[in-house]
């Protein structure tokens, strides 16, 4: 009987976590996977199934659309499909190419990707472009389209630069922050994570904070900035950052002093 | 005793599978900045500001609109909010970019997401918008004066992607 009862409440738990994760989306448009990650070889093709649901109360409308990202200055750059020499996007191939949905339904389109001979990009976005504007009374009207991120790891040549880590002293209304510039020096996207340890002079291990994974294109910049959440007293300190990824590790550090 | 464990086990395996969908969904939603323009389908993801029939000179406007008269033209502004939010489950992901872009092309009036000036080219808004954190743009239409009166309209279209 006792088990019963267990089992009753670990089902009747499970249930209200699924439930309150399905609610949090709220009457909009959700996507779903939002990232889709490929590891494969050039000249291969890989399908993928994304789904769109629509919560609100309106139909909509929506045309696929694939675009390559590239990095341009450390930054993304969606460039349109054939546009950019050994790009993916061009390969694209929607199953529907458009589709419309139902207040509360959900729909899939199955997308289609082929990686050239020789690839110069490691990421497309296929987006459902939304057609549907609200009628109203002259002005402005927006609506949301939303897009699925796919990256492709062709490779293991995963290098991450780490540049000479900075502080910004504790203050009475802010705390230690330390940050790095990371950059994707490899040809793969890599996500990168880590950890900030802090430590006195003497070397004594004083607190770490878990560096979030941030996920890097090849040449993507991402100025990495991890608060220390505790005060620290006056003395000497090193911080230490120690970034992880599939390529290694690497850790720098930097001396600063609490007065 | 077994019976149970494996049908345990089953649901555990099952939900997890459902809830790790879920972890990586992504999603859109316009809403009413307390201080703008009230919009029609505010808290979805296809709204429209009614800015209603509105001059250079003299008139009121709408409110939440601000109008400001410049030299050879003027401007009517009205912040709007942006949510977008992620499945709580997926840690991969920590930001998100936002584009945004005409529907239909303007070759007079100036179009703009905060110091963003819009055309039917994709232009970013952020390249490291922040999950589950509603994001103020201001949204402004700057009109010449030469410009006959007559209706106004077109589309914003906002696109998400997970970083």
């Amino acid at each position: 009987m006792r088990s019963n009862l267990r089992l009753i409440s670990m089902l009747f738990l499970t249930g209200v976590f699924c439930s309150a994760a399905q609610q949090q989306a709220g009457p909009s448009l959700a996507l779903s996977p939002g990232v889709i990650q490929v590891k494969a070889q050039p000249g291969v093709s890989s399908s993928h199934v994304m789904t769109m649901t629509n919560l609100t109360g309106t139909r909509f409308r929506f045309v696929l659309e694939a675009f390559d990202v590239v990095t341009r200055e450390g930054k993304r750059v969606f460039i349109a499909a054939g546009e950019t020499e050994g790009g993916i996007a061009r390969s694209a191939v929607f199953d529907p190419p458009a589709i419309e949905l139902n207040p509360g339904e959900a729909g899939n389109v199955k997308v289609t990707l082929t990686i050239p001979a020789d690839p110069k990009v490691r990421a497309v976005v296929a987006i459902f472009h939304g057609q549907t504007a609200l009628p109203g009374n002259g002005g402005l009207m927006v609506t949301g389209s939303l897009g699925t991120l796919i990256t492709y790891n062709l490779s293991a040549r995963m290098d991450i630069r780490a540049g000479a880590p900075t502080v910004s002293p504790q203050t009475e209304n802010a705390n230690l922050m330390v940050s790095e510039q990371l950059e994707n020096d490899g040809q793969e996207p890599a996500i990168p994570k880590g950890t900030l340890a802090v430590l006195k002079s003497s070397g004594e291990l004083i607190g770490r904070v878990p560096i979030q994974p941030h996920r890097l294109l090849p040449g993507e910049k991402f100025n990495c900035e991890v608060e220390y959440p505790h005060s620290l007293r006056s003395g000497k300190y090193r911080a230490m950052m120690s970034i992880q990824h599939e390529g290694g590790v690497q850790t720098s550090s930097i001396e600063f002093q609490v007065p | 005793m077994y019976r149970y464990c494996l049908l345990l086990a089953v649901v555990l395996l099952w939900s997890g599978r459902s809830c790790a969908q879920l972890g990586l969904t992504i999603s859109v939603q316009f809403i009413s900045d307390p201080s703008g323009l009230t919009l029609s389908g505010s808290g979805t993801a296809a709204a429209t500001a009614a800015f209603g029939s509105v001059q250079a000179f003299g008139g009121t406007v709408p409110t939440g609109v601000t109008k400001s008269i410049g030299a050879s033209n003027w401007k009517l502004s009205t912040p709007i909010d942006v949510l977008v939010q992620k499945g709580t489950l997926d840690v991969l992901s920590t930001s998100y970019t936002l584009t945004a872009a005409l529907q239909a092309a303007d070759l007079t009036n100036t179009w703009k997401l905060n110091s963003v000036t819009l055309s039917t080219t994709a232009s970013t808004l952020t390249a490291s918008g922040v999950y589950a954190a509603t994001v103020v743009y201001t949204f402004s239409l700057t009109v010449p004066f030469s410009v006959a009166a007559g209706a106004i309209n077109n589309t914003i279209n906002f696109t998400v992607t997970a970083n």
